[in-house]
């Protein structure tokens, strides 16, 4: 940052980073005003995927946008599925059977270890190293076959329904959670030796893209950003939901605010979601996986409905109002990467290009579901 | 008609010249491809032929039938001509590495002086079809070529001043004579001569994958921030050229350490 100087004549050109580049991810474009290797200016250009999710929201009825939210952030759909659920249930009042919340818990979490696995290599492959990126999904298609095994599908699930979860698990699904949990437990030591341990990594990221607290509390950043950051702010522990306050998990939090931060953030909390899935399928108690009771058609009552749920990027929320029909009136989705991305102009602000596509890929990006 | 042997002679090497350079490029990239797969946990080409030896024949193919785009707004000239001022130089440097006592095309006095100017030439073909593809990527990553390559050069020709210090001669076939006999009669464990000869080489080596811009000195391509680096704007044949040229000169590097030091 330091060697940053503006240049006496000010000569700036401007470099379009996408919509069609390796570093972003998606359709993504970033205006860059650069100083020869220098960024001068960062400005985000969204819209490229934007698809009115809110407003298909209102041309449907309450059931039929379920499955759009799991086209918003492909990466964490149970999340998203789990965030509009428990909105539509608050609203019309159903109560979901302990053991639907238990599987909405493990399936959700398997899906937030398989997000940060995927941004793992996604974020080593941007810093250069190719090998860390095929690791990873050879232990993602682990969880990816487990959830297709219950859910049905790969990447976009709709695996929640309006009081409870559409299909119970079997005892191949909890053998299969379980050795994967011993699987992944004996392989972070080898992440963690060959990339966290990495001298070029470590140059790569520790002080690189400082992030203040304060910085993320302006433009709303959360999830592994803002802990990164040194705020402990996790929706699971501080606004609980479904069955999360009877789980013993911590939330890390690094003070730092540099890349190496959020990717320790990152790397802690695939431990912690473990932790979390094994205790469910140990708790797991019996009974249906759907409330008994839920009504063809779902009419919620007149009002104005909020419920925030942890996404692997951060807190998604879901802000329904209902007139009383069969549509929704409005739907607000307040998605965690538009916020985290929208401190990107100022943070990488002097950085070097190679450094601020470091401080893109540790923001952990997703595309669709910044659009919505 | 009488035909003066010698211009056959240098047709044969030419012909044989670039045969062995595409050659070597075609399958260093499969080695390359291969082995980083087995280190990746994957299994590497292996449809096309056994083991997929035939897929840089193919990716050849592939390259050659594609149309050779030239985008709107490039220097014509500069765009074109760039993979041919990569490629020829690199090709040239052939000339004067032996390859038996016999075989060498031309046994040039200045051999080891004349692989290294055409080496040099090699930087400028990339930043003219950086600079005349007019994309921002392709300049930035010429300039970090640039740089780079200048910056490492010093330290190698300093190691190879070493060497001709050694040897009193800069004719590569007779550096290579020198060292005939047995492992002991390298230039590389030539201690009485220096004892730092070892590490001579090491320096040479790093300043080799500098040149040649492979990892981890490979922040002038760097994929994941500048597209493709320099070869950005360039399709078809255009890139496989350049790709041709930059595999060629690995070749030249490898043929250098050997001729240079073993």
């Amino acid at each position: 940052m330091s060697a940053f100087v503006q240049s006496e004549a000010n000569e700036t050109f401007v470099l379009n980073l996408g919509p069609q580049h390796p570093a972003t991810h998606g359709v993504l474009r970033v205006k860059l005003t650069m100083d020869g290797e220098y960024i001068v200016e960062a400005e985000p250009v969204l819209g490229y995927i934007h698809r009115m999710h809110e407003k298909m929201g209102e041309n449907r009825t309450w059931a039929q946008f379920l499955p759009n939210t799991g086209r918003m952030d492909y990466l964490h759909a149970l999340a998203f599925n789990h965030g509009y659920v428990a909105v539509v249930e608050r609203a019309a009042g159903i109560e979901v059977p302990e053991r639907a919340e238990y599987l909405r818990v493990i399936t959700s979490e398997l899906n937030r270890v398989s997000s940060h696995l995927l941004w793992f290599g996604a974020f080593i492959l941007d810093l250069g190293g190719f090998s860390p990126l095929l690791y990873a999904f050879d232990d993602r298609e682990h969880i990816l076959d487990l959830l297709e095994s219950v859910t049905g599908s790969r990447l976009t699930y709709c695996y929640f329904r309006f009081g409870g979860v559409y299909n119970d698990i079997d005892a191949d699904f909890v053998a299969g959670a379980r050795a994967f949990i011993k699987r992944l437990r004996d392989r972070m030591p080898m992440y963690h030796n060959l990339v966290t341990k990495n001298i070029i990594l470590m140059k790569r990221l520790q002080d690189v893209g400082p992030i203040s607290a304060e910085m993320c509390r302006k433009y709303g950043a959360t999830g592994p950003v803002c802990r990164g950051s040194g705020i402990n702010f996790d929706v699971r522990k501080h606004e609980p939901y479904s069955i999360y306050p009877e789980m013993d998990f911590d939330v890390p939090v690094y003070e730092h605010g540099d890349s190496m931060a959020r990717y320790m953030v990152r790397m802690d909390e695939i431990e912690q979601s473990l932790r979390i899935v094994e205790q469910a399928l140990d708790k797991l108690p019996e009974g249906p996986v759907m409330a008994e009771k839920v009504p063809k058609i779902i009419k919620p009552a007149k009002g104005d409905y909020y419920h925030a749920v942890e996404t692997a990027r951060g807190s998604f929320g879901v802000r329904v109002v209902s007139d009383g029909t069969n549509t929704p009136y409005r739907l607000k989705l307040r998605s965690p990467t538009f916020s985290n991305l929208s401190l990107y102009g100022e943070a990488c602000r002097g950085m070097l290009l190679p450094d601020a596509l470091a401080l893109m890929g540790s923001l952990d990006l997703v595309i669709p579901e910044i659009d919505r | 008609m009488y035909v003066d042997p010698e211009i056959i002679r240098l047709l044969a090497f030419l012909v044989g010249v670039i045969a062995f350079a595409a050659l070597n490029a075609a399958y260093l990239v499969w080695l390359e491809r291969k082995e980083a797969a087995h280190i990746q946990r994957r299994i590497g080409p292996k449809e096309v032929g056994p083991f997929g030896l035939l897929q840089p024949l193919v990716d050849g193919i592939k390259l050659m039938t594609k149309q050779l785009i030239v985008p709107a707004g490039v220097d014509p000239v500069l765009f074109k001509i760039a993979p041919i001022l990569v490629m020829v130089p690199a090709i040239m440097s052939f000339v004067t590495i032996p390859f038996s006592e016999t075989l060498v095309a031309r046994n040039l006095d200045i051999g080891l002086l004349a692989i290294f100017a055409f080496a040099s030439v090699n930087v400028l073909g990339l930043l003219l079809g950086a600079w005349g593809s007019r994309n921002k990527y392709a300049v930035i990553s010429a300039a970090r070529v640039v740089s780079q390559n200048v910056a490492y050069e010093i330290p190698m020709l300093v190691t190879v001043v070493t060497l001709v210090m050694i040897t009193g001669t800069m004719n590569l076939h007779t550096i290579v004579m020198q060292q005939q006999g047995g492992f002991w009669h390298w230039n590389i464990f030539n201690l009485s001569a220096s004892p730092l000869m070892p590490v001579a080489f090491l320096i040479f080596f790093v300043c080799m994958l500098a040149e040649t811009n492979r990892a981890p000195f490979d922040m002038a391509e760097a994929e994941s921030e500048l597209v493709a680096g320099a070869f950005t704007e360039y399709s078809g044949m255009g890139f496989g050229v350049f790709f041709m040229g930059e595999y060629a000169n690995i070749v030249i590097g490898a043929s250098m350490a050997t001729t240079g030091r073993f």
